[in-house]
């Protein structure tokens, strides 16, 4: 097959009922989701919720106990992981230690069958790509942490592959230069198109460069979608626990009012919040977990005026000075709750009797307790 | 009297002293005094043996001669006892690593649980007495022994094929006692492949053999060279399975030289073998090494 040099038609990965057990362990339990093409979706959860066997179902390595992968429609379960055609970035790079950065880069084109011109074309271009010029018959070995990455990521890109795969790829980097890279690869990876997945624990990480999410709990996806989606609205306890800072809180529906329900607490105080589309399923006496943001409830010594305002009274029992915001541990008669609140506006409270209060909008229900 | 602190303390302080500094030597001496006694001595001894004038064993203030050394690279019988040594050293060690790499390779990605069963198979023949495994080898390679019956009765050979008293039955009992000095450098050296890197190769489009002969193999190399060294050193040096399975029909060092010492009493030209023997192996090793420094040198950090 003779490939062009120009860019490509972004393929769809479709991933259809997918099941890994290993075992008696099942580490990926009926996953099924589309990616839209060229766009990059982040599998995000806590070490073994089975992202990365997903991810490796993907490229080939590991084989489904059922359920199927689908390129841009082909089913491609029984296609061996060399003729696939995908790329994956490992965390640990895995360059070839015994070749030279231009032999690793050059070593997907050689099997292609390229002529010698395209494959020199290509070399140099990816070079540039990911700045390497003058390193390329350096080996590995002798190269920075950032600089294997980068060789990584050129090794895999100029085979052009349909689906891009990578596996925690800014891991092994220190903090300064994983902001940077991750810059770096959301840009190149935006310019050439290419279909992504991401694999992460990093929910920043996430964010800052996915276009869609898949956040993945015990070999399930918990939620699918859009950064700012689960961020706002968090379908499952889960997802609000592990995406941002979260208070969750256990409530009975007190009553349900054109949108509004009234939550009672176990300590017997009530809240109001938004059902947010959810009021047609809730019901008087049902048990509802709700969710509220940290960085969205406000300690005050004096009591807060507003409408649609929830007020509590609180102890502070303990503050943690973080720079801008100051993350205060409040005891609502029983109920435990964290805050983080801008540091200025609380420097001057004394650890002790104040108000705790959030809008009615920062309640946001989860699921049932 | 009174003793002064200051004086507790400097003796405390060459107590501390001692302890660090000279205990080591101190521990190792009864087995170096054992060694320099029964070890160095006698190889000394021989070694001047290899040059005494005659027949008999070095005594001092003999005149020395080379003639032995000579003798045996000049003289005919000699010479094809050499060439015979170092095919056999040169099979063995080819055939050990054809049939040693695949199960190395295995053994290095088991499961942590099939890699103990594995070891457990691959050293099991050295349970075995080398004397055991040499006579059980003799009576498959017999004339009448299982291979040939089970050959003719297949009706691949029509009479016997000579086997026993041949290079080629030396060859199968050394490879049976080589395999495990094989296997596990090899399977260490394996190991030591990060696994991503086989399978980054595989997702770059390379196909299994691709990836083995220019991934998996020349990463295995530091340990394919150290299996390969051992087992063509310590088969050179082999002596009771060419005189088991090669008997007079296939003479090597290992056999002549005890042929010499101790059945015709002729110390000088035995001590000499077994000279030229230890120079090949060190020679070999000499090689080792720098094939290993050429090797991993150039990738290493400027």
């Amino acid at each position: 097959m003779v490939m062009s040099t120009e860019r490509r038609k972004s393929s769809t990965l479709t991933v259809e009922s997918l099941t890994k057990v290993f075992g008696n362990h099942t580490a990926v339990d009926e996953i099924s989701f589309q990616t839209i093409p060229g766009e990059i979706t982040a599998f995000l959860g806590p070490s073994g919720c089975g992202k990365t066997t997903t991810l490796r179902i993907i490229a080939g390595l590991e084989s489904p106990t059922s359920g199927s992968v689908y390129i841009d429609g082909e089913q491609v379960n029984n296609v061996p992981a060399h003729k696939r055609d995908i790329g994956l970035v490992f965390q640990d790079y895995a360059l070839f230690p015994h070749k030279t950065v231009r032999q690793n880069i050059e070593f997907g084109l050689k099997i292609k069958g390229l002529s010698q011109q395209e494959i020199q074309e290509r070399l140099g271009k990816s070079l540039t790509q990911v700045n390497l010029v003058g390193k390329e018959d350096r080996y590995p070995l002798q190269l920075s942490g950032g600089e294997q990455q980068r060789v990584a990521v050129a090794r895999t890109l100029v085979t052009q592959p349909r689906v891009l795969l990578f596996d925690e790829p800014l891991s092994n980097l220190d903090a300064k230069l994983r902001e940077s890279t991750r810059l770096e690869l959301h840009n190149l990876q935006r310019k050439l198109g290419i279909t992504s997945i991401y694999v992460t624990h990093d929910q920043i990480e996430a964010f800052a460069i996915a276009d869609k999410i898949m956040l993945m709990n015990k070999g399930k996806i918990e939620q699918f979608g859009t950064p700012e989606e689960i961020y706002a609205s968090p379908k499952t306890a889960f997802a609000a626990d592990f995406i941002g800072t979260s208070n969750i809180l256990e409530t009975t529906v007190q009553s349900v009012n054109q949108g509004m329900c009234t939550l009672a607490l176990k300590n017997g105080h009530t809240i109001t919040g938004f059902a947010a589309g959810k009021a047609s399923e809730v019901s008087q006496g049902d048990h509802l977990l709700v969710m509220i943001r940290t960085q969205r409830i406000r300690m005050t010594t004096t009591r807060p005026e507003g409408s649609q305002l929830n007020v509590l009274p609180g102890k502070c029992l303990y503050k943690v000075f973080l720079g801008e915001s100051t993350r205060c541990l409040l005891d609502v008669e029983g109920i435990r709750v964290t805050a983080d609140c801008e540091s200025e506006y609380v420097c001057n409270v004394r650890e002790g009797d104040v108000h705790v209060s959030f809008d009615y909008g920062a309640v946001v229900p989860v699921g049932r307790g | 009297m009174t003793v002064a602190p200051g004086f507790v303390l400097a003796i405390k302080e060459k107590m501390g002293a001692l302890s660090t500094r000279h205990t080591g030597p101190l521990l190792l001496s009864p087995l170096l005094i054992c060694y320099a006694v029964a070890f160095i001595a006698p190889i000394i001894l021989l070694f001047l043996t290899s040059f005494v004038v005659g027949r008999g064993y070095y005594q001092p203030g003999e005149s020395l001669t080379a003639e032995h050394y000579l003798h045996v690279f000049t003289d005919s019988f000699y010479q094809k006892v050499l060439l015979n040594t170092l095919a056999m050293g040169v099979y063995t060690t080819g055939l050990t690593l054809l049939f040693g790499y695949p199960l190395a390779y295995h053994h290095a990605r088991a499961s942590s649980r099939a890699k103990g069963v594995l070891t457990i198979l691959v050293i099991s023949p050295m349970f075995v007495s080398l004397v055991v495994r040499g006579y059980a080898w003799s009576i498959m390679l017999s004339d009448h022994g299982v291979i040939n019956n089970a050959l003719m009765w297949l009706g691949i050979i029509d009479e016997p094929i000579r086997l026993l008293n041949t290079m080629k039955a030396v060859v199968v009992g050394m490879v049976n006692v080589m395999l495990p000095f094989m296997v596990l450098p090899i399977s260490s050296g394996v190991e030591s492949i990060n696994p991503h890197i086989e399978e980054s190769a595989y997702v770059l489009g390379a196909g299994k053999l691709y990836t083995f002969f220019k991934v998996i193999f020349p990463l295995s190399l530091p340990g394919v060279i150290a299996g390969t060294v051992m087992t063509f050193a310590i088969t050179m040096s082999s002596f009771v399975m060419p005189a088991l399975l090669g008997g007079p029909g296939f003479q090597v060092f290992g056999t002549i030289i005890y042929n010499r010492i101790l059945l015709i009493s002729n110390w000088p030209v035995g001590a000499a073998m077994a000279f030229i023997l230890v120079f090949i192996v060190v020679l070999v090793m000499y090689f080792q090494e720098r094939l290993l420094a050429v090797l991993t040198k150039r990738r290493r950090l400027k």
